[in-house]
């Protein structure tokens, strides 16, 4: 060391020569009796204060009542109010309200968090320029997958950042959670202490999904999305003579929308003819199988993936992840995997959406915010050729009257972090008017978020544009509540999935059976729950 | 003479950094692993005593086989890792035509983010469009990362392999060019063959560098996350799923807070005593 350097060191640190493995091991030292000494602290401290483990959890439970489901085969009358034409006077009134409205407000910027899914970008491409034109505030989207979406939303709730206005939701489970956490506000009661800032047309009741968002009579957030996942197929296949004819011929039945699994499956069978054509698609990579089973396990009668109110999975306990349906299920999900595709096993939902477009597929459940792509877009090889159906049930444990198809929705809520609330209420109402919701629909393949434009001859003449019956079987499943809820939010719904799908993958991967997957899935889930005092 | 607190004013800003970034955090993931703590259902924590630890260590199956499958992945790396090394850092220890421009190919995984990299494997493995699965159909080879979970292993390690292989081999062409001429020229003269001169005077000259970058390589592969996220997600099964993903999988899909910090807890002081055994054997080494 050099003489100056030495020097230096010696009077600066107590005239004691120091070296490199002594500071070393002095700050080892250090940094361990602190630690020790913070481990004989927080013990100390805890054990001698108040602080006690709830017994109880702090979740709260919604209970909601269902109107009792009815056949698939009845035919229900539903008064509903039919839309009333859009006139030239009515768009001109929400702009003319906003431009008035908007005033005060011009010059902020809101920012919002959404899932990357059709519609949003839809918003952001088409509604969000003309809304800063009109109003002069600006709006920054943030379109993201939506595992990264709850992730920034959770994290920005818990770090108070108010980084978004506007969180999207898409589940109730995480509704719940936002709202017990203090994250986002009451629209009813923002809309109730500024009703100047309600558009007098605006119609919130006319909204589908507007009783799904609502939790202890609280409004989250206004939706802007609604669409089920079908049962899709190639109707150019289906209609073939040929094509019938030879279907026929093998099975026995005319070729058509199957009604059962055992249905499915001969027509997977029958249209798998490698490498240009395969039977069947679905999503079972590892991060979006434990969807799959929980959106499908409806159609063999298993409600929310055998997961029960009393968060419970396992046949013993009340619940149903390991009962017979649920390993039939399992088995025929693991059996149909062969017709689909090569890659099938690591699918998402955005294969489904992109294998289909490639002409490839010839059957699939398809979530309704991928379809307007597949039915629309100029890279389609299946433009006018996709038509929709209710899915195929297994008759052995399905029973009239349960929901069997998924319905997805969101909306935006509004963070109660945010300093612009009143103009992220201008904003949603602007996204989800009458007028706007229009031309959701009609630019978008039929997503319909209005009761009032679903049930409107609107919706046929779109249905012909779009050469398929989507907003037909639409209506057919909200006037027989065929969607599946959630009804009820149940939070833990998020570590059942993540728990399950592991277990899923390795039946998959044919390291384990079904059964001994689902019997560990339910084994594992339910002591998981009991540590949360469940 | 007054004391002068200036070396300490100078050393304080690298003091506070560390303290906000790394001691802060881990206090606070300590903390934590001592509650009853999930984002979703149970947001109030709840002191827990050592009960995430015990939970952990006897009953967690899952984690303790990602534990395993994670030293089982770090030992192989590593010790592949240092033979793929050794041998290109002798080849770049020669000269030959197009040395730089070979070595500049070399290095050129090593300039690629680690989500890049995954992807790029990702699209190779890709059974429609793949190369790999195109090129092994040749040899007979069914290939198929998303349903054999052996092919997946595989495949995660020789992606992991390729991406820091050339790092190793750097370090050690460094060493390499460290040792002095003579004694290689000596032992030339000598008659020493290729083996001898391996075994009696590059290992040992080069033995501290090797158990550095074993180090290195060690820590470094037990946190791998990126390249494996994209390329398998943890599957088929839990094949790939070492402790990182397992990890980000109970902290961030599930949000148990309380028991990933736990569980992280243990990976970090896991990584620490294997790191300090090894830095032991160096000092040792050097002594």
């Amino acid at each position: 060391m050099p003489e100056g350097d030495e020097k230096f060191l010696k009077s600066s640190f107590g005239g004691k020569k120091v070296s490199r493995r002594e500071a070393l091991s002095t700050g080892a030292k250090i940094g361990l009796a602190a630690g020790l000494g913070l481990v004989a602290g927080a013990v100390a401290g805890y054990f001698g204060g108040t602080l006690t483990r709830p017994t109880t959890p702090t979740v709260k439970t919604v209970t909601e009542t269902v109107t009792a489901p009815t056949t698939i085969t009845s035919t229900i009358t539903k008064t509903v109010s039919v839309a009333t034409p859009v006139t030239e006077t009515k768009k001109v009134a929400i702009e003319e309200w906003l431009k008035d409205m908007a005033r005060p407000f011009k010059g902020t910027t809101i920012r919002i968090i959404a899932e990357s899914t059709p519609p949003s970008g839809w918003v952001n491409s088409v509604l969000v320029p003309r809304f800063e034109e009109l109003t002069g505030i600006k709006v920054e989207m943030e379109r993201l997958g939506w595992d990264d979406v709850l992730r920034k939303e959770l994290l920005d709730i818990e770090g108070k950042s108010g980084i978004y206005d506007l969180y999207y939701i898409d589940e109730l489970e995480v509704m719940a959670t936002f709202f017990d956490k203090g994250g986002i506000i009451d629209i009813y009661e923002l809309m109730e202490t500024k009703p100047d800032l309600v558009y007098p047309e605006f119609d919130l009741p006319d909204l589908i999904p507007v009783s799904y968002f609502t939790y202890e009579g609280k409004l989250a957030g206004i939706p802007f999305e609604f669409f089920l996942r079908l049962y899709t197929y190639r109707k150019d296949l289906f209609n073939d003579p040929t094509e019938k004819r030879n279907f026929e011929k093998e099975y026995g039945w005319e070729l058509a929308p199957p009604k059962t699994w055992d249905e499915y499956e001969q027509i997977a069978k029958f249209f798998t003819r490698p490498p240009d054509l395969y039977g069947h698609i679905t999503m079972p990579s590892p991060g979006t199988i434990a969807f799959d089973f929980w959106m499908l396990g409806w159609t063999y009668g298993l409600p929310n993936g055998g997961f029960t109110l009393k968060r419970r999975t396992s046949v013993n306990e009340g619940g149903l992840l390991d009962s017979d349906r649920s390993i039939v299920f399992l088995k025929r999900y693991i059996n149909l995997l062969k017709y689909g595709s090569p890659g099938i096993l690591n699918f998402t939902w955005d294969e489904l959406r992109s294998e289909f477009m490639t002409g490839r597929v010839a059957q699939g459940i398809i979530f309704g915010d991928q379809l307007p792509d597949v039915v629309g877009s100029p890279e389609s090889k299946v433009r006018g050729k996709v038509d929709v159906s209710l899915p195929p049930v297994e008759p052995k444990y399905y029973f009239p009257g349960l929901p069997i198809i998924y319905g997805d929705m969101g909306c935006w809520a509004i963070s109660s972090a945010s300093k612009n609330k009143e103009a992220a209420l201008l904003f949603l109402q602007w996204v989800a008017c009458k007028e706007n919701a229009q031309r959701e629909m009609s630019d978008l393949g039929g997503l319909c978020t209005r009761k009032s434009l679903l049930f409107s001859p609107l919706a046929d003449k779109i249905d012909k544009k779009f050469n398929w019956s989507y907003l037909k079987v639409v209506r057919q499943v909200i006037m027989s509540n065929l969607a599946t809820g959630p009804f009820v939010a149940v939070p833990e719904i998020l570590i059942y999935r993540d728990m399950l799908y592991p277990w899923l993958t390795k039946a998959v991967a044919g390291e384990l059976t079904p059964e001994e997957a689902l019997r560990n899935a339910a084994n594992e889930i339910d002591k998981k729950m009991k540590e949360l005092g469940f | 003479m007054g004391k002068d607190f200036t070396p300490w004013l100078l050393v304080i800003g690298a003091f506070v950094i560390l303290l906000f970034n790394d001691v802060f955090p881990t206090l606070y993931a300590f903390y934590l692993s001592l509650h009853v703590y999930n984002l979703v259902t149970n947001p109030q924590p709840s002191f827990t005593y050592l009960n995430n630890y015990v939970n952990l260590l006897r009953y967690d199956l899952d984690i303790n086989a990602s534990f395993i499958r994670g030293f089982t992945f770090s030992i192989l790396t590593t010790i592949i890792s240092l033979f793929l090394g050794l041998a290109v850092a002798f080849f770049m220890a020669k000269d030959f035509k197009g040395k730089s421009i070979f070595r500049i190919i070399m290095c050129l995984p090593l300039a690629m983010p680690p989500i890049t990299v995954g992807s790029m494997w990702k699209l190779m493995c890709n059974p429609n469009i793949g190369i790999i699965p195109y090129l092994l159909k040749f040899l007979g080879i069914t290939y198929d990362i998303s349903f054999n979970s052996l092919h997946a292993f595989i495949t995660v390690l020789i992606m992991d392999l390729w991406h820091w292989t050339p790092l190793v081999g750097l370090v050690l062409l460094a060493s390499l060019a460290s040792i002095p001429k003579q004694i290689i020229e000596s032992a030339e003269v000598d008659g020493a063959s290729w083996p001898q001169k391996l075994r009696y005077i590059y290992f040992p000259l080069m033995a501290l560098d090797i158990l550095f970058v074993a180090m290195i390589r060690f820590m470094d592969s037990l946190k791998i996350f990126d390249e494996i996220w994209m390329l398998t997600g943890g599957g088929p099964g839990t094949s790939t799923r070492l402790v990182s993903i397992a990890l980000y999988s109970m902290v961030l899909k599930r949000w148990d807070m309380g028991y990933g910090a736990a569980v992280s807890m243990v990976f970090t002081y896991v990584i620490i005593f294997v790191s300090w055994i090894l830095y032991k054997i160096l000092q040792v080494r050097r002594a």
